[in-house]
């Protein structure tokens, strides 16, 4: 019985699944290639996008990602930030969401940001009383999940209540 | 009109002439009149794979150079099929001795008399390739499900694109079906993913391919065979693209790499630079 265990938990810890890793190489250097893309030349792009993000926004650069990926035959740049808040107060009003997924810059041209405090998309008329909403790329604009705006909210009260201690 | 396919693939030892000789005399049994030639001046191999060697006369050099009369006067009939025939490289020269123009003017000289003129392209992206591609209509990429050899073939699959060849189509060479179900190999599905062209064949590793080209017989002549029985389907898909469309098969993966997958303890895939 023991030896059946043991045998059970061998299987399953076993890692040889390298067919997986040789995909996901194989993705990142064959797009490189198509680009004539050097590694290097992509890090500096990154290190270029954190510096001018970093003027607006205090990102989590460690947790961001900018990959190249294929799309059929041809390429795209993709990336994402996550967020951590804006940068220098911002005032009130100026609601900068601490959840990630609201922040999150998926494959750019233009960034899913909530209002008026949001940097990338700049939204100027609210489309309801909270204000919160989220831009998406193609520009489109809709109203936050119940849960998301709890959590904005429950930020935004968290920090007023901050500012006023001060 | 005859068709001038290239057979392509960036990386060497992948199996580009084992599949001329395969589709080109899987072409012939069918009855259509094939031409075969062996582009990789200096390195011939086409003329043993399929026993030809000793009927070597004339080679592709001298057809470019003119010495002989006509393209077809250097043509080797082969021993077992009346409609296909072997032009072979030139073994005492380089790649710099025929020009893309050269080869291109041949190609349009054989296609005139032939079904079907098949191009062996040498391994490498450099001159040799140059001219094996240069009359070419199509291009078939021959690649192995290993990452040395999908990355060349993607980078040959971008040159043909460059030189505004038609779509190239792929055959994924020596897969050994048992690996992939483990997740130790990549599948036809990850090889299609990447590469992103049309699939014409996939073809299992298979010991008859050795004990074939031992006897300069090519295995889409055994009946038996696995390796033959998949190059007699890339042949009907050539002749007749529409009815025998390739299936890239569904992944699948066995119970302890779904078991894995399930409880999230699969190996992480690196995906960003």
């Amino acid at each position: 019985m023991f030896n059946f265990w043991a045998d059970f938990i061998q299987k399953l810890m076993r890692k040889d699944d390298s067919a997986q890793m040789a995909a996901g190489r194989l993705k990142g250097s064959v797009v490189l290639d198509r680009l004539s893309l050097s590694p290097a030349t992509l890090d500096q792009i990154r290190n270029d996008v954190v510096r001018s993000i970093s003027r607006y926004l205090i990102i989590d650069e460690n947790a961001m990602t900018l990959a190249v990926q294929a799309e059929g035959r041809t390429v795209a740049l993709a990336a994402q930030i996550p967020v951590v808040r804006q940068r220098d107060g911002g005032g009130e009003g100026m609601v900068v969401h601490e959840t990630r997924e609201l922040f999150r810059v998926d494959t750019a041209p233009a960034a899913e940001v909530g209002r008026r405090g949001g940097v990338m998309a700049i939204a100027e008329d609210p489309v309801e009383d909270s204000g919160e909403f989220l831009i998406r790329p193609d520009g489109s604009r809709s109203a936050l999940s119940p849960e998301a705006r709890a959590r904005a909210r429950a930020l935004r009260r968290r920090r007023q209540s901050r500012r006023s201690g001060l | 009109m005859g068709k001038v396919i290239v057979i392509t693939s960036g990386k060497g030892g992948v199996g580009k002439t084992t599949a001329t000789a395969n589709i080109g005399t899987g072409l012939a049994q069918t009855g259509k009149s094939v031409v075969l030639i062996d582009a990789d001046i200096g390195l011939r191999n086409l003329d043993l794979v399929l026993g030809l060697e000793n009927r070597i006369v004339f080679d592709l050099v001298d057809v470019v150079e003119k010495k002989c009369r006509t393209a077809k006067q250097a043509l080797i009939k082969d021993k077992r099929n009346e409609t296909l025939f072997l032009l072979p490289a030139a073994q005492s020269r380089d790649k710099d001795a025929v020009k893309p123009e050269q080869m291109k003017a041949l190609c349009d000289e054989l296609r005139e008399q032939f079904d079907f003129v098949l191009i062996d392209c040498p391994a490498g992206i450099e001159g040799g390739f140059k001219n094996a591609i240069a009359g070419a209509d199509e291009a078939v990429i021959v690649t192995n499900p290993e990452v040395s050899a999908v990355r060349d073939a993607d980078r040959v699959i971008g040159l043909l694109e460059a030189e505004d060849k038609c779509s190239p189509s792929l055959i994924v060479n020596r897969i050994k079906p048992d690996m992939i179900r483990k997740g130790q190999m990549l599948s036809i599905a990850d090889v299609q993913e990447i590469l992103n062209v049309k699939l014409l064949g996939i073809v299992p590793e298979d010991e008859k391919i050795l004990r074939a080209s031992n006897r300069g017989e090519p295995a889409v002549l055994d009946k038996q065979s696995k390796a033959g029985q998949a190059y007699r389907e890339v042949v009907q898909r050539l002749i007749d693209p529409v009815n025998a469309p390739a299936v890239v098969p569904p992944r699948t993966e066995s119970f302890w790499a779904r078991m894995r997958r399930v409880l999230g303890m699969g190996e992480e895939v690196a995906r960003q630079a």
